[in-house]
């Protein structure tokens, strides 16, 4: 009992400075900390797939929701391309099959390849990506927030769009992969072509929403994220709690000793805890 | 303010070294906020906020004049596992 307050509670044994933080055990949970990420890291490249990470997102509430924005912006709503629709799934798995993360892929292509080998003819065209988020509120709120995100959403000139809500392992991590491409048709000069009667006649938007949002896999037991959360909020929880147990008693009992300031400690963890707290989830890109 | 203070005798004894800091948490936290969308910039912010609050205790130490190996170490831990801690979770 009296070695386990010695974590915790500063006495004459532990140089009247809870062990839990001092470097050594600092050290500790830096390597712990490290160690899980490795972990991680080996079961995803030695199992792929073993770890999931489950969406909630759909392509009707992407649509509904771009859409929204529109309509704040009293513009009209897009109509939803099927051709489009097929380019942003060609993009998520160009990505999850070449292992990239970028408009441009490694070896090149650009978004608009996947586009113009759809069969869409554009005037105008644009898109924009998504990882690793939960739901769709959150993404949309981090493209409104990006400028370049929010102006391909809010664009006048964009009549149609096209999304792709497609799951797999990028990285050795499974995930979700969100894929907005967006473009006006060149109606007025190949409107009577074959091709462009084509392009209207599988002008589906609700068959296509359908498909796009067939049931997604089963949730995976594992969630990397959720992993790293828990071991960092236990980490966490126990620094900041023998933080507060050593300044407390520090201060009753007026130790003079050489130590950090607690005050110091508490304010940067607090910053920390609270940057978590209120950082979006997911990347965009 | 001031029986609350009386509480905190260092924040009484050093308050400009305090505010400092306080200002290095605050910048840390706006600028960290006004990167939103881009976390490549909030990965830089929480590098720069970490590397500021190492400095900070350098110079609070050194006015305190107890500065010494285990001091800086444990300044340069809480910094490291603020760090792994915010870039793991969030990027």
């Amino acid at each position: 009992m009296n070695k386990l307050s010695r974590l915790f509670i500063p006495q004459k044994s532990n140089n009247y400075h809870a062990l839990i933080l001092q470097p050594s055990f600092l050290s500790l949970f830096v390597v712990l900390y490290l160690l899980n990420q490795s972990v991680l890291k080996s079961l995803t490249l030695l199992k792929p797939g073993i770890l999931g990470y489950s969406s909630e997102i759909t392509v009707e509430k992407v649509l509904d929701q771009t859409n929204r924005e529109r309509q704040i912006k009293a513009l009209p709503p897009l109509r939803f391309s099927s051709t489009l629709a097929q380019s942003a799934r060609l993009k998520a798995e160009d990505m999850f099959a070449t292992n990239y993360w970028a408009h441009t892929s490694p070896t090149g292509v650009s978004p608009w390849k996947f586009i113009k080998d759809s069969g869409y003819k554009y005037s105008i065209a644009g898109e924009n990506l998504a990882k690793d988020f939960y739901d769709t509120e959150s993404l949309m709120k981090a493209w409104m927030n990006s400028p370049t995100h929010r102006d391909n959403i809010i664009h006048p000139k964009y009549e149609e769009i096209g999304i792709a809500v497609v799951n797999g392992v990028l990285g050795g991590i499974k995930t979700t992969l969100v894929v907005q491409h967006f473009g006006t048709p060149l109606v007025a000069s190949t409107a009577s072509t074959p091709e462009e009667k084509k392009l209207n006649s599988s002008f589906r938007p609700e068959a296509q929403v359908l498909s796009e949002t067939a049931p997604l896999p089963a949730p995976e037991p594992l969630n990397p994220i959720l992993i790293r959360k828990i071991v960092g909020g236990f980490i966490f929880g126990i620094i900041i709690t023998t933080l507060f147990v050593d300044a407390y008693i520090t201060l009753k009992n007026k130790t003079k000793r050489m130590t950090g300031s607690a005050i110091g400690h508490i304010g940067f963890l607090a910053l920390i805890l609270i940057l978590i707290l209120v950082a979006r989830q997911g990347t965009i890109f | 303010m001031t029986k609350l203070l009386q509480n905190f005798p260092q924040l009484q004894k050093h308050p400009f070294e305090y505010l400092t800091l306080f200002a290095i948490l605050t910048a840390g936290l706006v600028f960290f906020l006004s990167f939103f969308a881009e976390p490549q910039l909030q990965r830089r912010v929480v590098y720069a906020t970490a590397a500021s609050y190492f400095l900070w205790s350098l110079y609070h130490h050194h006015r305190r004049g107890d500065l010494s190996p285990s001091i800086l170490a444990e300044y340069l831990l809480f910094a490291l596992l603020g760090i792994l801690l915010l870039t793991y979770t969030l990027f």
